[in-house]
């Protein structure tokens, strides 16, 4: 026996719960599903149809709320539902870009962001600044501000580098070490400023005796060291040269004081010196020795 | 010297069977159409689908994922990088060499559990829509990958496809279970 065609009153109900499943969804509420039983089979296509949306929507609504909210947690809508598709892709990319700034958080400043539009720029932007900041502030607790050359930090950072280098490579390494004479008498009496310019001049007429590949670097106060690829015999020449250039510029410069340098070296020997601290402490030792010695040792004629 | 047609009971296969691309393709280059590269997969996807049916087929081309994921990370990569290194290198990599975005989603680098996606998939982006998740090779490639980064066997199952509706698609990738099938 055929079923009987539905009723006008029936199909009436019916899509009247549809049309109110469809309103709630377009005022952003969340419908209950239609009852499909209760519908007509002519019209339970449609309702089944309406059913699969309502869960779809459903579905988006609990992933995208708390998205909206930056929270990346929310399980995933289901596979074949395709109106999450760039929701789950902008998950997707929000998740990448929260990994990246972990990275960037950890230093890892080679992370770029090329999927977020207009963001991308600013985001790549900052981390450009950053970058170029941390450098800045890492070249500025290596240099001396006063002279422009390294400071203590500096020097151990390079030192330390070029200590492992002469180990490995069996080259030769010495530090000059020199200590400006001097120095209290002219803050004393030419005042702080002239002592500063001093100071400047020591840095200056050594960057500009040595090799450029040496390092030279202000320890505090009138202590400078110079560290290079040099032999002990190559130092000592270094040191009559720096004498001949003081020399020099006490006698060219129309300045209020003279510039006096003591001088200590020490060459690198592995079996001898363990740190450069060790090194460095020997040339100072050295700079005493020749604080206290013959006023004559650097000269040309020595 | 290579043999391509000699049995075999597991993988023989070499960086080497690539060929030298300089030497035999001088003025055609290293390149060719994406087209061309999915006219391979999916015509031999379809006669093994048609020889050993679906599930076999599957199995085949995630094996050959996986000895293509081993491979390119030792010939290709750089496994002396550390995790997030190693990831920023493979992203980098796949990004020039137009495999895809790979994007890392979640991971748990104790566990060694991730979900990573693959934008613009070379397999699968663009598609016609079939419900179903279609990149085993993939699946296999990335388990190839992680496996000869790590030193351990992984499982990696694709969730989301473009062929089964998303804009991405996306992997699971978990340590394998002893005894399992990857």
């Amino acid at each position: 026996m055929s079923k009987q065609p539905a009723t006008a009153g029936e199909l009436r109900a019916c899509l009247a719960q549809v049309t109110a499943a469809i309103d709630s969804l377009l005022t952003a509420k969340t419908p209950a599903d239609v009852d499909v039983g209760s519908c007509p089979a002519e019209v339970q296509p449609v309702i089944v149809a309406t059913n699969r949306l309502i869960a779809f929507v459903r579905e988006i609504q609990d992933f995208i709320t708390p998205l909206a909210k930056g929270d990346l947690s929310s399980p995933l809508p289901s596979r074949g539902n395709y109106l999450a598709s760039p929701f789950k892709e902008l998950h997707s990319r929000l998740s990448e870009l929260t990994r990246q700034a972990a990275q960037i958080a950890q230093g890892d400043y080679s992370q770029r962001v090329d999927f977020m539009g207009e963001f991308s720029a600013a985001f790549n932007s900052m981390v450009e600044v950053l970058a170029a900041r941390e450098e800045e502030l890492r070249v500025a607790s290596l240099i001396d501000d006063l002279t422009g050359v390294s400071n203590r930090r500096g020097f151990f950072v390079l030192g330390e580098q070029a200590l492992r280098d002469a180990e490995r490579s069996g080259t030769a390494l010495t530090v000059v070490y020199g200590d400006l004479d001097g120095m209290k008498a002219i803050n004393d009496h030419l005042g702080h400023e002239h002592g500063d310019h001093a100071l400047r001049d020591v840095a200056e007429l050594l960057r500009a005796t040595v090799r450029d590949a040496d390092i030279v670097a202000r320890l505090g106060g009138d202590e400078f060291v110079v560290l290079g690829r040099s032999t002990p015999a190559e130092a000592t020449e270094l040191c009559r040269r720096l004498h001949a250039n003081l020399d020099a510029f006490n006698a060219g410069e129309d300045r209020p004081y003279k510039l006096k340098l003591s001088l200590g070296t020490a060459s690198f020997e592995p079996r001898r010196f363990r740190t450069l601290e060790e090194l460095v402490g020997e040339a100072d030792q050295q700079m005493y020795e020749d604080k206290r010695g013959d006023p004559t040792r650097w000269s040309e004629t020595d | 010297m290579s043999a391509f047609k000699t049995e075999r009971d597991e993988s023989q296969f070499t960086w080497a069977d690539l060929g030298d691309l300089a030497l035999g393709r001088p003025n055609l280059g290293r390149d060719a159409p994406v087209a061309v590269y999915r006219l391979l997969e999916f015509t031999l996807r379809d006669v093994l689908t048609a020889r050993y049916g679906p599930t076999e087929t599957s199995e085949i081309l995630r094996a050959a994922g996986r000895v293509a994921g081993r491979e390119f990370c030792h010939n290709v990569l750089d496994t002396t990088l550390g995790f997030d290194e190693f990831v920023a290198h493979l992203q980098q990599t796949l990004r020039e060499l137009k495999i895809g975005v790979l994007r890392l989603e979640k991971a748990d680098v104790a566990k060694l559990e991730f979900t990573v996606t693959l934008a613009e998939d070379l397999d699968c982006s663009g598609l016609p829509y079939s419900d179903e998740v279609v990149c085993d090779y993939d699946e296999g490639l990335i388990g190839g990958l992680f496996e000869a980064y790590t030193g351990r066997p992984f499982t990696v199952r694709e969730t989301d496809c473009w062929a089964s509706g998303g804009r991405v698609c996306r992997f699971d990738v978990r340590p394998a279970e002893p005894g399992t099938r990857r």
